[in-house]
C-alpha cells in the first residue's frame, strides 16, 4: 500500500487530504448513468462565487477598520473548517463540505471589528456545531449557521458585542490598509443613535456607511453588488431579498406615517443595521429558506416584517438575526402549507 | 390553397432548458446505408414478449418475411420481421441486457438459386394492402395496440430534436423525404377523420413548411412551434402540452387515439410503404467528436454494434457509447449489442476528464452551466461534451435549479427527499408521475445528485405497487 492510499483510508486525514487534493484539481469520477453530461457547476464554485460576492466588503471592513479584520477573519476559518473537519472525520465523510468556507466568511463579516478574537473562536464553533453539524452538515441545517453563532455571541456576550464600536480609520488614503486597528472608538451605531436619542443620521451617510459597525454590513453600495452579483449569476434567488426589502418598506412605511417621531422612516430601516447585508447574503441562503416560490415570497415577507417589528418595539436595536432565526424556523412549516394547497386534492383530482 | 401558409401554433412552456452551442449533425449528405453480412433478430416485442420462431436451420427467408409470432394467437402483437435476404444459420441465447431471451441469426445469401417451395415462407408483401400497414405502427411508435382508423383522433409528428446533440431536420430529409412525404399521405389517407399536428423548432418552420407545401398537405395541418428549449422533444411532454392535458407517465398507456411518431418513424414507415414491405430497418443517428464521422444511417434491425462502427470506421477505445440521448439514454459496453427499433441515436462520448490546477477557477468558454458562473455566459463557444461528473456528490442545498427547469412545473427536489425515504403516498400526491423522465434537474444539480433516478425508480415502484393510487386521478391521461 502506498503512502496515498494510506493516507486516503486513514479516517481522520482522509478528509483533509481529499478536500485539499479535490479542492486544487478537482473530481476524477465520470457519469455512470444518465444523464451523462452535467452542468459545469458544483459547490465548490457555487460557494466560491459567494465568498467573491463578499469580497468588497471584506476589502472596506479592512480600509475602514484596519488589518485586524483579517485576524477575525482567520479565526472564524480556523475554529469553523476545524470543527467541520472533525466532523467530517466522525461521520467519516471523504471530503470537508464547502458550505464552512461560506459560513466563516460570513460570520467573520457581521462581527465588530473589535470583537475579542476567544469570542469570534467561540461563536464560530458554536454556530458550526448547533447551528450546523448537529442535524447533519451542510445542506441539512435548519438554521443558518453563521447567525446562529452572531446571534450565541451577542446574547452570550453583550458587552464584549455591543458596548464600544470602531469608527472608521481616519488620516490617509490607504486607510485601514496601513494600520492594524482604528483607534477611535464610540458607543453608538446610527441604529442605538436612534433608539436612544431620535436622532437620525442622514440616508447618504448611512449608504456611503463611513461609520461604526460591523466589518461587512456598512458599506452599502458594495454589499448591494455582491448581492445582485449573486443573483445575476443565479447562486442566489432573487425572490426573497426583494420580499424582504419590499416587506420592510411596507411595515416601516405603515408605522413611520403613525407616528414619525416614534419610529423610524422605512429608509433607514433599509440602509441602517446588518439589513442590506444579512437580506443579500444571509436570507438568500438556500438551504435554511423554502424550497417553493411561494413560500420564498412568504418567507422574505416574514423576515422583513419581523426585523421592523424587533426594532421598533423591543429593546435590540439590531432585529435582522432574531427575524432570520424565526424565519428559518418556520421555514419547514411554509413549504408544507405552501405545497399542500399548491397540491390540494379537490373532486376534480388533484390541481 | 397551395400559397396558403400552414397554420401555426406557438408553443410556450415554463422551465425546460436551452443548450447553446452544442453539436449538430446536420449534414448535406444523404444518409448512409449499411447491410451487413448477417443479423441477430431479437425474438421479443418492445416491451419484452416473447416471440416462438417460424422457421428452422436453414431456411431461406427475404427480407420482409415473418420469422417469429406470438405463441397465442393475439392480433395485437407484432409479428418479427427478417431484415435481410439470407439463410436462418442458427437460433441462439441473446446477448446480456437484451429483452429478449433467443435471437435468430440471418447471414446473407448472395445466392441467386431460387430456393426450393417447401423452405420459403410466404412473403408478407404479397399479402399487404396500404391499410394493413397501419399494424406496422404499434413497431413504429410503442403503441400497446394496432389503432382502428377512425379512433385515431389526432396524428401528432414530431420534427422536434433538442437534446444536446442535435439532429437538424435537413439531416433527417435529406434523402429520406420522398419516404416522409408517402407516410404523411398515407397517415393522411387512412385517419380521414384525424387532425395532424407536426411540431418542430421556430428555426425549421421553413424547413417544414417547405416539405408540407410539396406535400400538398395544409389543409389538415397545424405546425406546433416550439421553442428550442429541451424537452421539447419528449413525447409525453408534447402530447401534454398539446393535448392541454398532462400525460402520466406513470399510468401507461397513452390513449392510442393520440398517434405520436416522430421523423424517424415517419420515414421507415415511409420506406416500408414504397417498398410494399414491413418495416425492418432502422435509422440511427451517429454522433462522434470528429465532425466528418457524424452521420445518419440506415441498417437492418439485427446488426450488432461492433459491424455498424466497423464499417463507419469509428473506434470506441477511450469512448463511451451511448444509446438514446445524453440525458436520457443507456450504457453500451457489449460491443456485440444488438441495434433494434429501440435505438434512437448512437453517441460515442469521449471519456476526457482533465484535471487541472484550481479548477473551479477555470473561466469555462466550453462549459455549459444553468448558472452564470462561466464565461460562456458572455462569451459563448462550442461546447464538447465528456463524462465528467463536474463535482462530487453533496447534499442537497436546495438551490431549486432542479424546480426552475422542470418543464412540468414540478418540485424534484422534494419529490427527491419523498422517493429517497419512501413516502411513495406523499410523492403521489406532489404529481411524480407527471415527471417526464427528461433528466433535466439531474444535469442542472451543482450538488450532483440523482434526482431522475430516484424519481424513476420511485416511479417503478409506485407503477408495480401502487398504481391504484394514481387510478384515482382523472384529469390525467
Amino acid at each position: 500500500m502506498t503512502s496515498v492510499e494510506k493516507i486516503r483510508k486513514n479516517r481522520f486525514i482522509a478528509p483533509i487530504f481529499n478536500s485539499l487534493e479535490s479542492f486544487f484539481f478537482g473530481s476524477d469520477e465520470s457519469v455512470r448513468r444518465a444523464p451523462f453530461i452535467r452542468d459545469a457547476i458544483d459547490l465548490k464554485r457555487y460557494m466560491f462565487f459567494v465568498i467573491i460576492a463578499t469580497l468588497p466588503c471584506t476589502l472596506a471592513g479592512i480600509y475602514l477598520y484596519g488589518l485586524r479584520v483579517l485576524a477575525v477573519i482567520g479565526v472564524s476559518y480556523i475554529f469553523g473548517v476545524g470543527a467541520e473537519a472533525v466532523f467530517a472525520a466522525v461521520r467519516r465523510q471523504d471530503e470537508i463540505h464547502e458550505g464552512a468556507f461560506v459560513t466563516c466568511m460570513l460570520y467573520a463579516l457581521i462581527m465588530p471589528p473589535n470583537v475579542p478574537l476567544w469570542v469570534v473562536a467561540v461563536g464560530i464553533l458554536f454556530g458550526t456545531i448547533f447551528g450546523k453539524e448537529v442535524f447533519g452538515g451542510t445542506g441539512k441545517n435548519i438554521f443558518n449557521p453563521a447567525m446562529t453563532g452572531r446571534l450565541f455571541a451577542s446574547l452570550a456576550f453583550p458587552d464584549l458585542m455591543t458596548k464600544t464600536w470602531l469608527l472608521p480609520v481616519d488620516g490617509n488614503l490607504a486607510g485601514g490598509f496601513a494600520s492594524w486597528v482604528s483607534d477611535a472608538i464610540t458607543t453608538a451605531t446610527p441604529m442605538t443613535l436612534f433608539q436612544r436619542s431620535g436622532d437620525i443620521i442622514s440616508n447618504l451617510q448611512l449608504f456611503m456607511g463611513y461609520f461604526g459597525g460591523c466589518i461587512g454590513e456598512t458599506v452599502k453600495p458594495l454589499i448591494i453588488a455582491g448581492g445582485l452579483f449573486l443573483m445575476i449569476t443565479r447562486v442566489a434567488n432573487w425572490r426573497i431579498p426583494l420580499a424582504t426589502i419590499i416587506s420592510l418598506l411596507f411595515t416601516a412605511t405603515i408605522l413611520h406615517a403613525i407616528d414619525q417621531q416614534a419610529f423610524a422612516p422605512p429608509l433607514f430601516h433599509l440602509l441602517g443595521g446588518g439589513f442590506l447585508f444579512a437580506v443579500m447574503f444571509m436570507v438568500s441562503d438556500p438551504v435554511t429558506t423554502p424550497a417553493s416560490r411561494t413560500g420564498k415570497w412568504l418567507c422574505g415577507i416574514l423576515i422583513g416584517t419581523l426585523t421592523v417589528l424587533i426594532r421598533t418595539f423591543t429593546g435590540y436595536v439590531e432585529g435582522i438575526m432574531f427575524a432570520v432565526t424565526i424565519a428559518n424556523m418556520f421555514t419547514p412549516l411554509i413549504d408544507y402549507i405552501v405545497l399542500g394547497i399548491k397540491y390540494r386534492v379537490t373532486p376534480k383530482g388533484v390541481i | 390553397m397551395d400559397k396558403l401558409p400552414v397554420k401555426q401554433k406557438k408553443i410556450s412552456f415554463k422551465g425546460g432548458y436551452r443548450f447553446n452551442k452544442f453539436p449538430i449533425i446536420d449534414t448535406n449528405l444523404p444518409c448512409k446505408t449499411f447491410e451487413p453480412e448477417y443479423v441477430s433478430i431479437p425474438l421479443c416485442t418492445s416491451d419484452g414478449q416473447q416471440l416462438k420462431p417460424q422457421v428452422r436451420q436453414g431456411h431461406f427467408v427475404r427480407k420482409g418475411d415473418i420469422i417469429a409470432k406470438p405463441s397465442t394467437p393475439d392480433i395485437n402483437l407484432t409479428p418479427v420481421f427478417a431484415s435481410i435476404t439470407g439463410r436462418i444459420d442458427n437460433t441462439v441465447g441473446a446477448p446480456a441486457g437484451s429483452k429478449a431471451t433467443d435471437t435468430i441469426l440471418i447471414k446473407k445469401d448472395a445466392s441467386t438459386v431460387v430456393p426450393s417451395a417447401q423452405n420459403t415462407l410466404s412473403p408478407i408483401r404479397q399479402e399487404c394492402k396500404i391499410k394493413q400497414y397501419l399494424k406496422y405502427l404499434p413497431l413504429l411508435c410503442g403503441l400497446p395496440r394496432i389503432p382502428s382508423p377512425a379512433e385515431v383522433s389526432h396524428i401528432f409528428i414530431s420534427a422536434v430534436n433538442i437534446q444536446p446533440i442535435v439532429v437538424g431536420i435537413n439531416a433527417w430529409l435529406h434523402g429520406n423525404d420522398q419516404a416522409a412525404r408517402t407516410a404523411l399521405d398515407f397517415l393522411r389517407e387512412c385517419c380521414a377523420q384525424s387532425h395532424i399536428t407536426i411540431s418542430c423548432h421556430s428555426k425549421e418552420i421553413r424547413s417544414i413548411e417547405k416539405f408540407l407545401s410539396l406535400n400538398n398537405c395544409k389543409d389538415r395541418c397545424t405546425l406546433a412551434v416550439f421553442p428550442e428549449k429541451y424537452p421539447s422533444d419528449n413525447r409525453y411532454f408534447q402530447i401534454g402540452i398539446l393535448t392541454g392535458k398532462p400525460v402520466s407517465s406513470i399510468r401507461e398507456p397513452i390513449d392510442p387515439g393520440y398517434l405520436f411518431l416522430d421523423m424517424r418513424s415517419l420515414i421507415l414507415l415511409g420506406y416500408a410503404l414504397q417498398n410494399s414491405a414491413p418495416p425492418t430497418d432502422i435509422l440511427v443517428p451517429v454522433y462522434c467528436e470528429d465532425p466528418d464521422m457524424r452521420t445518419i444511417v440506415k441498417i437492418p434491425v439485427g446488426t450488432s454494434l461492433e459491424q455498424l462502427f466497423s464499417f463507419l470506421h469509428i473506434d470506441v477505445r477511450g469512448n463511451r457509447v451511448i444509446e438514446g440521448g445524453l440525458l436520457t439514454g443507456k450504457e453500451i459496453i457489449d460491443p456485440t449489442y444488438i441495434l433494434t427499433r429501440s435505438t434512437e441515436s448512437l453517441t460515442v462520448l469521449p471519456e476526457k476528464i482533465t484535471r487541472s490546477f484550481l479548477w473551479f477557477l477555470r473561466p469555462g468558454r466550453n462549459l455549459d452551466s444553468y448558472t452564470r458562473c462561466f464565461a460562456s455566459t458572455l462569451i459563448p463557444s462550442e461546447k464538447k461534451p465528456t463524462t465528467g461528473s463536474q463535482g462530487s456528490l453533496r447534499a442537497c442545498i436546495n438551490c431549486g435549479y432542479c424546480a426552475d427547469v422542470c418543464p412540468v412545473g414540478l418540485y424534484p427536489n422534494v419529490l427527491y427527499n419523498y422517493a429517497t425515504h419512501d413516502l411513495l403516498e406523499e410523492a403521489i400526491e406532489k404529481n411524480i408521475d407527471r415527471c417526464v423522465d427528461c433528466g433535466l434537474c439531474t444535469y442542472v444539480c451543482p450538488s450532483k445528485i440523482p434526482v431522475a433516478s430516484a424519481l424513476y425508480n420511485a416511479k417503478q415502484t409506485i407503477y408495480t405497487d401502487c398504481s391504484h393510487l394514481i387510478h384515482n386521478r382523472s384529469h390525467c391521461l
